[in-house]
């Protein structure tokens, strides 16, 4: 693959992954976490996140009311528990329908196009 | 180095990028989980960290300015929905910006300061500055201008995403239509009144034009210019206050179809606005000079280029009027064959 089809590659991987992590997070919180925790819950189930995108996601996804975050001691020091807002389940819930309905139309394309092929 | 000393260090760095208001809560939500990340590796060796794994921890996390600029707002002064007209603005206008700095820098050189040789008047450097100084102010204005458009531009979004605007309304791909309209008209209009606005205040606000150097005595404007450059200053300002109300017109749609009539009247008073400044061959006049110590034979060779370069521009402007026109011509008899076939 020449360095360019890469590059190609990478952002189209980049914007695939944008969403995909905003839907994974939100369903991570349905159980309360702080960031250190919600990064390795989900890099456990395979879904690596940085850092520096998972924190500032966190923040925002909270601005825009889909969170409710509190401060709280756990194992002797202060955290931040994020968990999903009753407007953020809604909002899951919506997005998951549409995730399925995505991911069912393009098996479909796919079937199809290795039954022509 | 410490644990706590490669945090606290890491963390002071961030905070300085951090939007104030956020700074503390920020701060404290990173260093928990940052310690956290240190203590749950530390449980997984069964030992105290090294320096270099603390480091890397704190590397991994990235560069306190990338991690710092995740947090802030996302800002831009002129987003992608205005930049268009910013931009087509910008190409319009600038051209017309230049061609008349140097106009008025060349005249202003030639009748400046009275008992003065025109090499003396001539600094180079006061020119260069003063013709950045120009440019940046002109580009200053127009963004400073079109970020106010982006600001209460409400109107402009909703005029673009409401849900029942009309296919039909487009213009007809057609390649004679296209230069049967305007390709911009907001942008033209836009660009039209900014460019009459900055024609009738340079002459009283000098700093339009030279910026700082205004204030130079070399480049003021002179009173004592000849009648001809009076009469096409105020040729240019009526022209182009034909144009903007032309522009204007444009924008209605039943309008358009007079597109071509009144470009072409717009490409001939053009072009006959500078046949006008052909009439003479003086074009700097005793009167002006007083105590000069310029000769004769310097006089005609300065009213020599001046006439040369005018009929240049003449010769120009009618050849891309006449490719323009010969251009709509092919394009309508090409566009005629195919309707009938």
């Amino acid at each position: 693959m020449t360095e360019a089809i890469q590059s190609v590659f990478e952002n189209l991987r980049l914007e695939l992954r944008r969403g995909c992590l905003i839907l994974a997070v939100l369903a991570q919180l349905r159980e309360e976490h702080y960031g250190y925790t919600l990064r390795k819950t989900l890099a456990d189930h395979g879904i690596d996140i940085e850092e520096s995108t998972l924190y500032p996601l966190l923040r925002r996804l909270e601005t825009q009311g889909l969170l409710l975050s509190e401060w709280r001691e756990h194992e002797k020091r202060n955290k931040r528990f994020y968990r999903l807002s009753p407007a953020g389940a809604a909002t899951l819930e919506q997005l998951l329908v549409e995730w399925e309905s995505i991911n069912s139309s393009i098996h479909q394309v796919l079937s199809t196009n290795a039954q022509e092929a | 180095m410490a644990a706590n000393d490669l945090l606290d260090r890491y963390l002071f760095a961030v905070r300085r990028y951090l939007p104030a208001y956020h700074q503390d809560d920020l701060v404290a939500e990173l260093s928990a989980n940052l310690r956290s990340q240190m203590d749950d590796k530390q449980e997984q060796l069964g030992r105290p960290l090294t320096e270099d794994e603390q480091v890397d921890v704190v590397r991994r996390h990235g560069h306190p300015i990338l991690v710092a600029a995740r947090y802030q707002p996302q800002h831009s002064l002129i987003g992608p929905e205005v930049f268009p007209f910013y931009w087509f603005t910008i190409k319009r206008v600038l051209p017309w910006v230049v061609g008349i700095w140097l106009l008025v820098t060349a005249v202003t050189i030639i009748f400046g300061s009275q008992g003065v040789s025109i090499a003396e008047r001539i600094n180079v450097g006061q020119i260069i500055t003063g013709f950045f100084g120009a440019i940046f102010q002109f580009l200053a204005w127009m963004t400073a201008g079109f970020a106010l458009l982006e600001f209460f531009k409400g109107h402009l979004r909703h005029e673009f995403t409401r849900p029942n605007w009309d296919p039909r309304k487009l213009p007809k791909a057609d390649p004679v239509a296209e230069h049967n309209g305007p390709h911009h008209p907001y942008a033209d209009a836009i660009a039209g009144a900014v460019f009459l606005a900055w024609l009738l205040a340079f002459p009283h606000f000098p700093v339009l034009m030279f910026g700082p150097y205004a204030t130079l005595h070399v480049l003021k404007i002179g009173l004592d210019l000849p009648t001809i450059w009076h009469q096409f200053y105020w040729l240019v300002v009526v022209f182009n206050c034909i144009q903007l109300v032309a522009r204007i017109a444009l924008l209605f749609r039943p309008v358009r179809r007079y597109y071509r009539a009144i470009e072409t009247v717009l490409h001939l008073l053009g072009i006959g606005i500078v046949a006008s400044l052909l009439r003479t061959h003086d074009y700097i006049g005793q009167a002006t000079f007083g105590g000069s110590p310029m000769s004769p034979q310097a006089v005609a060779t300065v009213n020599s280029s001046i006439h040369n370069g005018l009929l240049l521009v003449l010769i120009v402007a009618i050849a891309k009027f006449l490719w323009d026109t010969a251009q709509w011509l092919r394009l309508r008899a090409a566009s005629q064959a195919a309707a009938r076939t």
